[in-house]
């Protein structure tokens, strides 16, 4: 299976990056310098209240811009990378259902029951979704490239390397990876505890068809299941260490509280569970919560705005979690660039299961 | 994916007919120079597959970003601050 783009394929997505990169460079930036002309004097709850905010921006050109640009920007990048890949789909899809091989197992579950919540949203406006479409994996992975303007390296391992800064040091043994998604975001942990037992669980069956294949190319012997994060299919404290990147924004609330549940229950005692997400809306000022909350309604993130106005290390205690913490980890890719403003943060949220508390 | 927002709905319409002006032009004039080069380096029998071949992103390549950014900054000068 070749992956790779024709270089007129990569120049459209080439474009496409760049009219992200003027929304963050020219655009962005002078929006926040009439922001701040205009909001100085004025009270923080006032400009956390999402209606004086749209008062203000909704009709400005300047937010129509950006705002219009982004979506647009966003439509085309999918539309494009679908396009590349759809002259040679039947020789992908054949390529993704042959066994991995190269050590790398991977466990489907016919007839797994998928939330409507997950089957029917086209995440990050990624046509066909993540279940609908078989090359859904492949489809992300390059489209995500561009979407973050290469911000997360080469190797699209930043998130992995962010966690591992935080990890609490132990000797993990049996580690899972929730939500795995393309798989390659949890690479890094693998790498630092190779000794470990690796496994890796989605609900998407194109996704780990996907991710199977990429692990087995790169040598990675790591365990695929396909089973829901809310009851994940695993015995009862299987697991020392249990993680997930980027899943709990992409489900309702009721979901990421039996997500948070069922880790503590997959924990073996002195185990740890750690989720890495962006900031909260209250960790990031009004400016970038109201523009980052825009992705709500219009960039295919319907539990977005729920995600970041959660408590999660309430719902971490009540999940019978102890030592709960977040810690913050800043990205390197981009930061060095002229055209690319601002590092990811990203937020680390930790458990560790007490060690009188087997269920 | 659709949806029926306007996201557009305050913007100056000629300034967008402006970008859509520009961009047409650039895409004419790239085309039209594409096709001589192609035809000079045809009647010099030079293979031109390679074209079409792999390429990397254009982000791990300071001078084709460069060249790229300055593009889209020339086709979408109207609605830059």
């Amino acid at each position: 299976m070749d992956e790779r783009l024709s270089r007129p394929q990569q120049a459209r997505l080439d474009f496409i990056e760049s009219i992200k990169s003027l929304v963050a460079t020219r655009l962005t930036p002078q929006l926040r310098q009439d922001y701040e002309v205009w909001a100085k004097g004025r009270p923080e709850a006032e400009l956390r209240d999402p209606q004086v905010m749209s008062a203000r921006f909704a009709h400005d050109p300047l937010y129509q811009a950006g705002r219009g640009l982004a979506r647009i920007s966003q439509e085309a990048m999918w539309r494009q990378v679908r396009a590349a890949y759809a002259e040679r789909r039947a020789e992908i899809e054949k390529a993704l259902k042959q066994p991995p091989g190269n050590g790398v197992t991977l466990q489907l579950a016919p007839g797994l029951p998928i939330p409507s919540y997950f089957s029917e949203t086209e995440f990050h406006l990624q046509e066909g979704g993540f279940h609908h479409e078989k090359m859904a994996g492949l489809i992300y992975e390059t489209g995500v490239a561009t979407y973050s303007m290469h911000r997360y390296g080469r190797s699209m391992d930043e998130m992995g390397k962010a966690l591992l800064a935080t990890l609490p040091k132990k000797p993990y043994r049996r580690i899972l990876y929730l939500g795995c998604g393309p798989g390659y975001k949890g690479y890094p942990i693998q790498d630092a505890f190779p000794d470990a037992e690796f496994h890796a669980a989605d609900i998407s069956e194109p996704m780990l068809r996907y991710a199977a294949h990429r692990a087995a190319k790169h040598g990675r012997t790591i365990h695929f299941r396909q089973t829901n994060a809310e009851a994940p299919d695993y015995p009862d404290g299987s697991f020392d260490l249990v993680f997930c990147i980027l899943l709990l924004h992409e489900i309702p609330l009721g979901a990421i509280r039996n997500v948070v549940h069922a880790a503590n229950r997959l924990l073996a005692p002195g185990g740890v569970f750690a989720n890495v997400e962006l900031p909260s809306y209250a960790a990031v000022d009004p400016l970038s919560a109201y523009l980052l909350d825009w992705d709500t309604d219009h960039n295919g993130e319907p539990f977005w705005r729920d995600y970041h106005e959660l408590d999660l290390e309430g719902l971490y205690r009540e999940a019978g979690l102890q030592d709960v913490h977040t810690g913050e980890s800043v990205g390197t890719g981009g930061g060095d660039r002229r055209a690319y403003v601002g590092r990811f943060r990203y937020h680390i949220t930790l458990g560790t299961k007490g060690r009188g508390d087997a269920q | 994916m659709r949806n029926e927002f306007d996201y557009l709905a305050d913007l100056s319409k000629t300034d967008l007919m402006r970008v859509t002006i520009a961009l047409a032009m650039e895409t004419y004039a790239l085309a039209d120079r594409l096709r001589g080069l192609e035809e000079i380096l045809a009647a010099r029998g030079i293979d031109l597959s390679a074209l079409d071949a792999p390429a990397d992103p254009a982000a791990f390549d300071e001078a084709r970003r460069a060249r790229r950014d300055a593009f889209a900054e020339r086709v979408l000068r109207p609605l830059l601050p």
